[in-house]
C-alpha cells in the first residue's frame, strides 16, 4: 500500500507509480480539505502533477533536497503558467532556492 | 596551432563562402547548373577536409547535404524548401570552424547540433529557436544564466502530454540532472477544474540550470531530443580562451601575413604599368627643339628603372616561394586514413619535398593532390585478395613525386593498381547518357580516359565517402585549371596508373583589357596600350598601302585588327582605335569594341598556339571562357 487515507491525511509512501495519480486525484477531489503527507521520494511526475495542480496542504514532506529544494516551493507557490501569471499567489519566501552549492 | 587544422580553417571557410555564395544564388535561380555543381563540389571538397579531422558531427551533417545536393544535380534543380537548412548547415560549421580557429577545438553541443541540423534538412523544416551559436542565447535561457552565476547549461524540458504512456518520468530524469542549481516548474496551460484534471496526461514544463558539463546533460536527455532543448552558457569572451603563445622563431626567418606580400606584389604591377608612361614621355621630348638630349636621359632613366622593377617582380615572386612540403607533408595522414577505412594496405612514398612553387600554387595544389591520391587508393589499388591473384605485393604502392620541369613544376601520382577499366568507363558513359552508343564504340582509348574528366562521372555504381560520386577529376581539372594548370591520366590494364599534374610555378598575373573586333573577344595586356581614341573615319587617311592619323602633331599608322588576324572587317563613321608603344613608334590598332578591364593570370601559349606569331598565350574569363592574348608588338611588326 503505497496510498492510504489515515483521517484527513492522505499518505503517500514507498514507490508511488503513475497510476496512483487517479487514486490521489480521486482522494483529493472527494474531501478537499485533505492533507497530504509525503512519506517517500519516489513519486512519479504524475501524482507531483496532481499535487502541482491541486495544491492541497502539505502535512509533512521527507527529508529529500531535490524534493526541498526545487519541487516544495512550487507545490507550496504554486507553478507558473506560459503566460508568466501563477496558479497560486506566492507565499513569502516561496522562491526557487538560489543554491549555488551541490544539490543533486 | 596544429599546422594541418591551420590550413583546414583557412580551406574551409573558403568553400563555406563559396557554399553560401552558390546557396544565395540558387535561392533566386533553383535551376541554375552552375550554381548546383560549384555547391556541389564545395561540399563534397569541405566533406572530405573534414574527414581528415575527428569531426564525425560535421562530416554527418555535410553528408547529408550532400545527399540533397546529389539528388538536385540529378534533377537539375534544387528543391526551395531545402536551401534554408543548407544554409543553417553552412553557418553552423562556419561557427564550429571559427570556435576551432580561436579555442583549437570544436564547441561542445556539436554531436546534438548536427542530429538536430541533419533531421531539419531531411523534413525540410522552418528554422526552430534552438540557437547553436554562442551569443544567440534564447531569453529563458539568458534568464536563467543570469540569475545562476555558477550554471554553465539551461535546460528547458517540456515533456510530451502522452509521455507517461511511454514510461517517462520527467521529474524522476530531472532529479538524476548533476550539479542542479535551480527547476522552474510551470503548467503548459491554466489547470481545470481538480474533477478535470486527467492526471495521466502532463501538462507540466521545466527549466533547469546546471553546473555540469553539457556533454553528461545530453547523455541523460538523449532519448528525449524533441522535447528537451539544452543551452550551453556563452563564452564570456575570446580572449578568455587560452591562446598559446606564437613559438619563437628562427632568427633567419619572419613570418609575413600573406596579404602584405600581396599587397607589395599589387605594388609592383602598377609600377609596371607607371613606368610605361616614361616611353611616352621621351616621346614628348623628342618632340621639343632640342628636346633630343632629354629624350635620351629620360630612355636612360627608363632603362634603369625598367632593370629594377623586373628585379623587384622577383624578389618579391621570391618571398611567395615556398616548398612543395608544406603541402606534400599533409598527404600521408590521408592515405593512412583511406588504407584503413577500406582495408587496403597501402605504402606511401613521397619526393620532391624541397621543390619550390609560388605559395597559392602549393595552397591550391592540395585538394587536387588529395581527390587524386583518395582515387589511387579507392579505384586504384586493388583488394588483397585480387592483388594476390595478380601476384603483385599485398601492400599497394602509392607515389607522389615533385619535380621541376623549366618553368612548371610536375607531380606525378603514380599506384601499382588495377588501372582504368576503359569497358567499364564506356559503358558508364553510355549508361549516364554521355556519350551516345555509336560515339562511345568509336572512341579511342585516351578519348575514353578523358571522359573521367567529365562533370559527374563516375564508374562506381556505389557511394563511398572515400573519394565520392565521382566529381572528383572534374574538380581537379577545374581546380588546376584556375592556375594554370593541367591534369593527365596514364593507365596501364592491371599495373596502376599515372596522374600528373603540371603547375606553372609562379603566377604571371597581368592587368587585360577585353576587345571585340568581328564578333570574337580578344585580350590585350593593359601595360601595351597607351591610349583608346574615338575617330571619326574622315580622320583616318590613306597613306599609301596603308592608313594612319595624325595624333599630336605624329602620324600614326593604323592597322585594322580583323584584317591582321584574317577576319571580315566593317568601315564604321566613327572608328575605335587602341594605340600601343612599338619599338617602332605608335601604332593605332582599329577595334570593334572595347569590354572588361581585369587582372588575370597569363598562361603562356601551348601546342599550335605557340607557332602563331601575335598570339602571347591565353586567358581564362570569370564566365569561364577562354580568351587569347594579343601580343600587339608582333602583330602590327
Amino acid at each position: 500500500m503505497t496510498l492510504e487515507v489515515q483521517g484527513d491525511v492522505v499518505v503517500l509512501s514507498g514507490l508511488c507509480g503513475v497510476e496512483e495519480a487517479e487514486t490521489l486525484l480521486a482522494a483529493l477531489v472527494e474531501d478537499p480539505s485533505r492533507r497530504v503527507a509525503l512519506d517517500t521520494t519516489r513519486l512519479h511526475t504524475a501524482l507531483w502533477q496532481v499535487l502541482l495542480a491541486l495544491h492541497p496542504p502539505i502535512a509533512r514532506t521527507p527529508d529529500d533536497p531535490f524534493i526541498g529544494n526545487h519541487l516544495l516551493p512550487w507545490l507550496l507557490g504554486g507553478v507558473r503558467y506560459p503566460d508568466g501569471s501563477s496558479d497560486h499567489e506566492p507565499l513569502a519566501g516561496a522562491a526557487i532556492h538560489q543554491t549555488d552549492g551541490e544539490h543533486s | 596551432m596544429d599546422e594541418l587544422l591551420d590550413q583546414f580553417v583557412i580551406e574551409a571557410r573558403e568553400l563555406l563562402q563559396q557554399a553560401a555564395d552558390d546557396l544565395l544564388l540558387l535561392e533566386r535561380e533553383p535551376a541554375n547548373r552552375k550554381g548546383i555543381e560549384s555547391l556541389f563540389r564545395a561540399v563534397h571538397t569541405l566533406k572530405g577536409s573534414v574527414g581528415l579531422f575527428d569531426f564525425a558531427p560535421l562530416q554527418t551533417t555535410l553528408f547529408a547535404a550532400e545527399d540533397v545536393l546529389t539528388a538536385a544535380n540529378r534533377s537539375g534543380e534544387i528543391d526551395g524548401l531545402s536551401i534554408d537548412p543548407l544554409l543553417a548547415i553552412i553557418e553552423w560549421i562556419d561557427v564550429c570552424v571559427h570556435h576551432l580557429a580561436t579555442a583549437g577545438v570544436l564547441p561542445e553541443d556539436t554531436g546534438a547540433e548536427a542530429v538536430r541540423l541533419t533531421g531539419r534538412l531531411a523534413q525540410q523544416g522552418p528554422v526552430d529557436a534552438r540557437p547553436a551559436i554562442a551569443g544567440a542565447v534564447p531569453a529563458w535561457a539568458r534568464r536563467l544564466f543570469e540569475r545562476h552565476g555558477a550554471a554553465t547549461v539551461a535546460l528547458r524540458y517540456v515533456p510530451r502530454p502522452d509521455c507517461f504512456f511511454s514510461g517517462d518520468d520527467p521529474i524522476g530524469l530531472l532529479r538524476a540532472v548533476p550539479h542542479l542549481l535551480g527547476l522552474d516548474i510551470a503548467a503548459t496551460a491554466p489547470w481545470p477544474a481538480p474533477h478535470e484534471l486527467d492526471p495521466f496526461t502532463s501538462a507540466l514544463a521545466f527549466e533547469a540550470v546546471s553546473a555540469a558539463p553539457l556533454s553528461e546533460l545530453e547523455k541523460l536527455f538523449r532519448l528525449l531530443p524533441d522535447q528537451v532543448t539544452l543551452v550551453s552558457r556563452p563564452h564570456q569572451t575570446v580572449s578568455a580562451i587560452a591562446v598559446p603563445a606564437p613559438q619563437e622563431e628562427g632568427r633567419q626567418t619572419m613570418r609575413v601575413n600573406v596579404g602584405r606580400v600581396d599587397a607589395l606584389v599589387d605594388i609592383v604591377g602598377e609600377l609596371f604599368i607607371a613606368k610605361n608612361g616614361l616611353s611616352a614621355l621621351a616621346h614628348q621630348a623628342r618632340q621639343i627643339d632640342g628636346g633630343l638630349t632629354l629624350a635620351r636621359s629620360i630612355s636612360a632613366a627608363q632603362e634603369t628603372l625598367d632593370g629594377l622593377a623586373a628585379r623587384l617582380q622577383r624578389a618579391t615572386g621570391d618571398i611567395r616561394m615556398v616548398p612543395m612540403g608544406e603541402t606534400l607533408r599533409r598527404l600521408p595522414r590521408v592515405a593512412r586514413e583511406v588504407s584503413a577505412q577500406l582495408g587496403k594496405p597501402v605504402d606511401l612514398e613521397i619526393e620532391g619535398e624541397g621543390i619550390e612553387a609560388d605559395k597559392s600554387i602549393v595552397d591550391a595544389l592540395f585538394d587536387p593532390l588529395l581527390h587524386v591520391l583518395r582515387n589511387a587508393i579507392d579505384h586504384g589499388i586493388e583488394a588483397v585478395p585480387l592483388r594476390r591473384e595478380r601476384r603483385k605485393p599485398e601492400r599497394g604502392r602509392v607515389s607522389i613525386r615533385a619535380r621541376q620541369a623549366g618553368y612548371r613544376i610536375e607531380i606525378a601520382i603514380t599506384d601499382d593498381g588495377g588501372g582504368v577499366d576503359i569497358e567499364a568507363v564506356r559503358a558508364a558513359a553510355v549508361h549516364k547518357g554521355i556519350v551516345p552508343p555509336e560515339a562511345a564504340a568509336s572512341l579511342d582509348e585516351p578519348a575514353v580516359i578523358e571522359l573521367l574528366f567529365r562533370s559527374g562521372f563516375s564508374t562506381t555504381g556505389k557511394i563511398s565517402d572515400i573519394s565520392g560520386r565521382g566529381v572528383g577529376m572534374d574538380a581537379v581539372r577545374r581546380g588546376l585549371e584556375k592556375f594554370g594548370g593541367r591534369v593527365t591520366l596514364q593507365s596501364t590494364w592491371q599495373q596502376g596508373t599515372a596522374v600528373t599534374l603540371s603547375l606553372p610555378m609562379s603566377l604571371a598575373v597581368a592587368r587585360i583589357m577585353i576587345v571585340d573586333t568581328a564578333g570574337d573577344r580578344y585580350a590585350v595586356p593593359m601595360d601595351s596600350i597607351t591610349e583608346t581614341l574615338r575617330l571619326k573615319s574622315g580622320a583616318i587617311n590613306r597613306v599609301r598601302a596603308g592608313e594612319a592619323f595624325v595624333l599630336r602633331d605624329r602620324t600614326v599608322p593604323v592597322a585594322r585588327l580583323a584584317d591582321l588576324l584574317g577576319l571580315p572587317g566593317k568601315r564604321r563613321d566613327q572608328e575605335l582605335v587602341l594605340v600601343t608603344e612599338t619599338s617602332n613608334g605608335p601604332v593605332g590598332l582599329v577595334i570593334d569594341a572595347i569590354g572588361d578591364r581585369l587582372e588575370t593570370l597569363l598562361r603562356p601559349a601551348a601546342g599550335l598556339l605557340k607557332t602563331v606569331s601575335g598570339i602571347s598565350g591565353t586567358t581564362v574569363l570569370g564566365d569561364g571562357s577562354v580568351v587569347m592574348v594579343l601580343d600587339l608588338e608582333a602583330l602590327v611588326r
